[in-house]
């Protein structure tokens, strides 16, 4: 293993990584690492990123995603002297072409990229919604679209994924349900948020398909990712169960 | 398997989400296009349906992007809407599309159209498309209104790799004379001819739709 990898191991074991950390960090700092769950802030938790700096540097994409998309929509909107401010410049068009490139990365690209990078389910989840939530704050709709339906087809794949991403590198195994399988909470957070994206995908899907371009069929293959993760986690679970309880009192 | 509590929550929590994931928009009830009733009473379109003199006729033939030495032809005009009065008309053109869930604000470039009569080029006065971004493609189109008729550029936008291409004028228009159709106005495919016909489709005839008030 790479030292870029053992450090990123570390935030990973749970309590034992303030062990490991307060050895590395010497005793001087003893007092405060102590209590470091409580000081850990939010945004350095595992479950947004592994690698704080990568997180920074993922949060820095989107906030600069966000400037472009603020200017390009402005354009439209601010007049000077009676004339839209995207009729000064055909600087405008150039932001526009940027503005759809970046946002199709973060639908398409950005949950897988985020999490075989930085592990964080959530923020790998976030991704792809966040340029399309920022279009639907400025049309001041809130109805489901093909951008909806693409973006949160990524995001639950992209997030289930990260969450198996996370398991790989705890484990050490690329079938990490066979190490370890206590974390009933976690399955159902994961069994509900894939639900809850493949009903509103499949609402959509059956409500409008005269809206649905042959481009974004393969997207439907996507649903594989999480639905496979979760059913082989599920079939672990059950498995860790009936060993551990037994088949008769499973019954009851 | 001790999932009891908590697989009430889960339940709970799924039904919660869907709930909050907003509801595909109505979709437009699709008319049949019938064959054109030969109606045409716009200025400056003679009995074949042909523009002889652009300055004579509200109509647009292309929109226009702008660049370093003036104004280039990008797209044509491939569906003309003759309104039954002019105020309000443009609005009432893009109602339709909005009741479908068509975003009015959307990102695009700023095209123009020629106005004839008053001899200057006007940014694009409605717009709509049916996504704000079109990652995988969508239906997309510009308006004008000039006197009583509106034109419009109807296509359909090509997923962005990285950037937006032209997937079909045709299919737009197709989609579009459907649409007005099932709103019970009065369309008449391929009347105008605009002879502004174009790669990858499009045969230089507007499809005219005649407003209905209801």
């Amino acid at each position: 293993m790479s030292s870029d990898t053992d450090t990123t191991d570390g935030p990973l074991a749970g309590d034992t990584s303030s062990s490991t950390s307060l050895e590395r960090t010497g005793e001087g700092h003893r007092e405060r690492t102590a209590d470091s769950k409580l000081e850990t802030p939010l945004w350095q938790h595992p479950l947004v990123g592994l690698v704080p700096r990568r997180t920074a540097v993922t949060a820095l994409i989107l906030g600069i995603f966000t400037l472009l998309f603020t200017v390009s929509a402005l354009g439209g909107v601010v007049t000077v002297d009676g004339q839209s401010l995207d009729t000064t410049t055909g600087l405008f068009d150039s932001l526009s072409a940027w503005v759809i490139a970046i946002a199709t990365s973060l639908i398409v690209a950005g949950p897988f990229l985020y999490a075989a990078w930085n592990g964080g389910p959530t923020l790998a989840a976030a991704i792809p919604l966040v340029p399309v939530a920022l279009g639907e704050l400025v049309t001041g709709r809130y109805a489901f679209g093909l951008d909806w339906a693409i973006a949160l087809t990524t995001s639950v794949a992209g997030g289930v994924f990260a969450v198996y991403v996370l398991d790989v590198r705890e484990a050490g195994s690329l079938r990490p349900w066979d190490v370890s399988t206590d974390a009933p909470d976690r399955l159902l957070a994961l069994t509900v948020f894939t639900l809850v994206g493949a009903i509103a995908v499949g609402r959509f899907v059956l409500a409008a398909p005269e809206t649905l371009p042959t481009a974004s069929l393969p997207f439907a293959l996507l649903w594989l990712v999480p639905m496979t993760l979760v059913t082989r986690y599920w079939i672990a679970r059950v498995r860790t169960h009936e060993r551990t309880v037994g088949p008769s009192s499973a019954q009851s | 398997m001790g999932f009891g509590r908590r697989g009430v929550l889960a339940a709970l929590a799924t039904g919660v989400g869907v709930a909050l994931v907003p509801a595909p928009p109505s979709q437009p009830q699709l008319g049949r296009v019938q064959s054109a009733d030969g109606r045409l009473q716009i200025d400056g379109v003679d009995a074949e349906g042909t523009i002889r003199d652009e300055r004579d006729s509200p109509v647009a033939r292309y929109h226009y992007k702008r660049t370093d030495d003036g104004f280039e032809p990008t797209s044509p005009i491939n569906v003309v809407f003759d309104l039954e009065r002019a105020p309000g008309g443009l609005e009432r053109v893009m109602a339709p599309l909005e009741d479908s869930g068509w975003v009015r604000s959307l990102e695009e470039y700023t095209r123009y159209a020629y106005d004839a009569d008053r001899d200057v080029y006007v940014r694009q006065q409605a717009t709509a498309a049916e996504t704000y971004y079109g990652t995988s493609g969508r239906r997309h189109v510009r308006c004008w209104q000039f006197g009583s008729v509106v034109s419009m550029q109807a296509h359909v936008d090509t997923g962005a790799r990285p950037k937006h291409g032209i997937e079909s004028y045709a299919d737009a228009r197709q989609y579009l004379s459907r649409l007005y159709a099932g709103e019970g106005w009065d369309v008449s495919p391929q009347t105008l001819n605009l002879e502004n016909a174009q790669e990858p489709d499009h045969d230089g005839y507007a499809t005219v739709i005649h407003e209905v008030e209801a």
